[in-house]
């Protein structure tokens, strides 16, 4: 294990921040700490890091505790949202901080930073900018920088703060992309926060869910998407539909997935609903239906397959049934 | 437009009065323009007023540095009276500074009277110059620096520290790099107040010639005198001088911007 957090607590004044928070990241381990903003998950990020101090609980890291060591010591390497590169040194020096600034008795030769530097600068592609200073470096440039800097003294592990959140969405999606692909040489573990479900999804082998200080889910991508355990973990992950029902089911949420739902001309009755079309909008492979049922102002999305919707071929304004395939019912 | 309007303003408000300064200076001739400038108590004031300058520019840029850092970082009660404090010596009238400094300072005063048996005395001596100049420059490197530590990212520190960098090496490294284009403009204009002080320094400084006389008040004597081509002549050379300095300054100031900034 290379990541324990046993019962962590904050709190800012009277506004607590984290709950009890118990959890366990495996080595060599990506994983994502999804939540909503203001859900505690930069502060469990921070905790870890040893930026902040846990009021209660303790952090262990390679089985050891770490709850009380200073942060200089911990060896984690810690990426920052918007960079955090040092303006007035080049690419170079920037990488290199981490081992010139070691004591000089366990700081490498001159011959070995460069050796280690250079190293860093082909992982990430940016040999041709050693020389150049972070301002002359695109945003995306200047994040591979940043975890090239963190990465320079080995740390066991990896903290990356919202490291695409400043990015546009081309150069997230690629640095995203390149990370999942690379993560596995680096022989790291690490955990990233994220509010973006999709990019939880896309790189992480586990997600984290957190709401409100507290954990509410761990699992794979794929156990969290289908199986969520909670109706907040079903509406944070992807679209969903608050199902309107012909039967009142006092207490109960009943959500249904956008792509979980079919849409049929004639009447099939077992609880379909009679809704109206109000818009048809092609999106790549999927086409999205909004429509709305008599009675309710919010609207409702079913995603068809294309080949689905070309021979439904539905009009604004007509008369459809929609019908779940799959109903997440969760105690509201 | 904005540019000719600038310049028009910049030469009615500045160029003209120091150009009609240096002119009436140039009504001597040669040997009476050097006589006036480089007789031996003008050399002495000239030495009193930027040796004091730059001395008390030097200790404002370090505690100044202090002060700012305190005021940005560190919550405490009162942090903002503190705050409007700093100001003071900018909205004081600076006669009144000097006599209070020289009522602190003198051997019967708070502070003199403990300085006095360890035989140093500030009142009415040179010390009292640089005293006066450490109170009224303290503002302009507190203000500079200000607003400066409040745009740094704490993320860099932070970065730092996570990298194994002690806080000393944080600050050698990061942070003062950071600072110190503004830590520079800071010092430049406590210095070019300095060399232009009059009121809080005559109060404190004893005037005696030779030895607690700085140059502007030499100056005032030359024109008490109804000298006033001599006085015109010791401006110009102070004048020039200062702007040298400043452009020294200034020059060293944006090197070490572009060094930070890489532009």
């Amino acid at each position: 294990m290379s990541i324990e957090v046993r019962n962590v607590s904050k709190s800012y004044g009277r506004f607590q921040v984290l709950r009890d928070v118990n959890l366990d990241v495996n080595t060599g381990e990506l994983m994502a700490l999804l939540g909503p903003s203001g859900c505690g998950k930069t502060t469990l990020l921070r905790v870890i890091a040893g930026l902040e101090t846990p009021d209660t609980g303790t952090i262990r890291t390679h089985g050891e505790d770490a709850t009380s060591r200073p942060v200089r010591e911990r060896k984690v390497g810690f990426v920052f949202q918007h960079y955090a590169l040092f303006r007035h040194m080049t690419v170079f020096e920037n990488i290199a901080f981490g081992l010139r600034v070691r004591a000089r008795a366990d700081r490498p030769p001159e011959t070995e930073i460069t050796k280690r530097v250079r190293a860093l600068l082909d992982l990430i592609q940016l040999d041709w900018l050693a020389a150049h200073y972070p301002d002359q470096l695109s945003g995306g440039q200047r994040q591979r920088v940043a975890l090239a800097r963190a990465l320079a003294t080995e740390p066991r592990v990896l903290l990356l703060d919202e490291p695409f959140g400043a990015l546009d969405a081309r150069v997230r999606t690629e640095l995203r992309r390149w990370l999942r692909r690379r993560h596995a040489d680096l022989g790291v573990t690490s955990l990233f926060v994220t509010h973006d479900q999709e990019e939880a999804i896309e790189v992480a082998d586990r997600i984290v869910v957190m709401n409100a200080g507290r954990i509410e889910q761990i699992g794979s991508p794929a156990e969290v998407y289908e199986n969520p355990s909670s109706a907040f973990i079903c509406r944070f992950l992807g679209h969903v539909n608050l199902w309107p029902d012909a039967v009142d089911a006092p207490g109960q949420v009943r959500l249904v997935r956008p792509h979980d739902c079919e849409l049929l001309r004639a009447d099939p009755g077992m609880g379909a609903l009679a809704i109206t079309v109000k818009a048809v909008r092609p999106a790549g492979p999927l086409v999205r239906i909004e429509m709305q049922t008599p009675g309710q102002v919010d609207f409702l999305e079913a995603d068809l397959p294309r080949e689905t919707a070309d021979r439904l071929n539905p009009v604004v304004g007509e008369t459809l049934y929609a019908r779940p395939r799959r109903i997440r019912v969760y105690p509201s | 437009m904005i540019l000719g309007l600038t310049m028009m303003y910049l030469g009615l408000v500045v160029l003209l009065p120091l150009s009609t300064a240096i002119l009436k200076g140039a009504t001597l001739d040669g040997s009476a323009f050097w006589a006036a400038v480089a007789s031996p108590r003008a050399i002495a004031s000239y030495k009193l007023t930027f040796g004091a300058a730059f001395l008390a520019a030097a200790l404002n840029a370090v505690m100044g540095l202090l002060v700012a850092w305190v005021l940005v970082r560190i919550p405490f009660p009162g942090r903002r009276l503190v705050d409007a404090l700093v100001d003071l010596p900018f909205a004081l009238p600076t006669a009144v500074a000097g006599i209070a400094l020289a009522q602190l300072y003198a051997p019967d005063g708070w502070i003199g009277r403990f300085l006095a048996p360890l035989g140093i005395q500030v009142a009415y001596q040179p010390a009292g110059v640089f005293v006066a100049l450490v109170f009224i420059g303290l503002p302009f490197v507190v203000r500079t620096l200000q607003p400066v530590l409040e745009e740094l990212d704490p993320a860099l520190e932070e970065s730092a520290i996570c990298l194994g960098a002690s806080r000393g090496v944080t600050f050698a490294k990061v942070i003062f790099p950071a600072l110190a284009p503004a830590l520079l403009t800071g010092f430049a204009m406590a210095f070019a107040r300095g060399l232009g002080e009059y009121g809080s320094v005559i109060f404190i400084a004893g005037n005696l010639p030779m030895k607690s006389e700085i140059a502007s008040l030499l100056i005032v004597t030359r024109l008490e005198q109804y000298d006033y081509a001599g006085a015109a002549a010791l401006a110009t050379v102070l004048l020039s001088m200062s702007f040298i300095m400043l452009l020294v300054i200034n020059s060293l100031q944006s090197w070490s911007r572009s060094r930070y900034a890489n532009r």
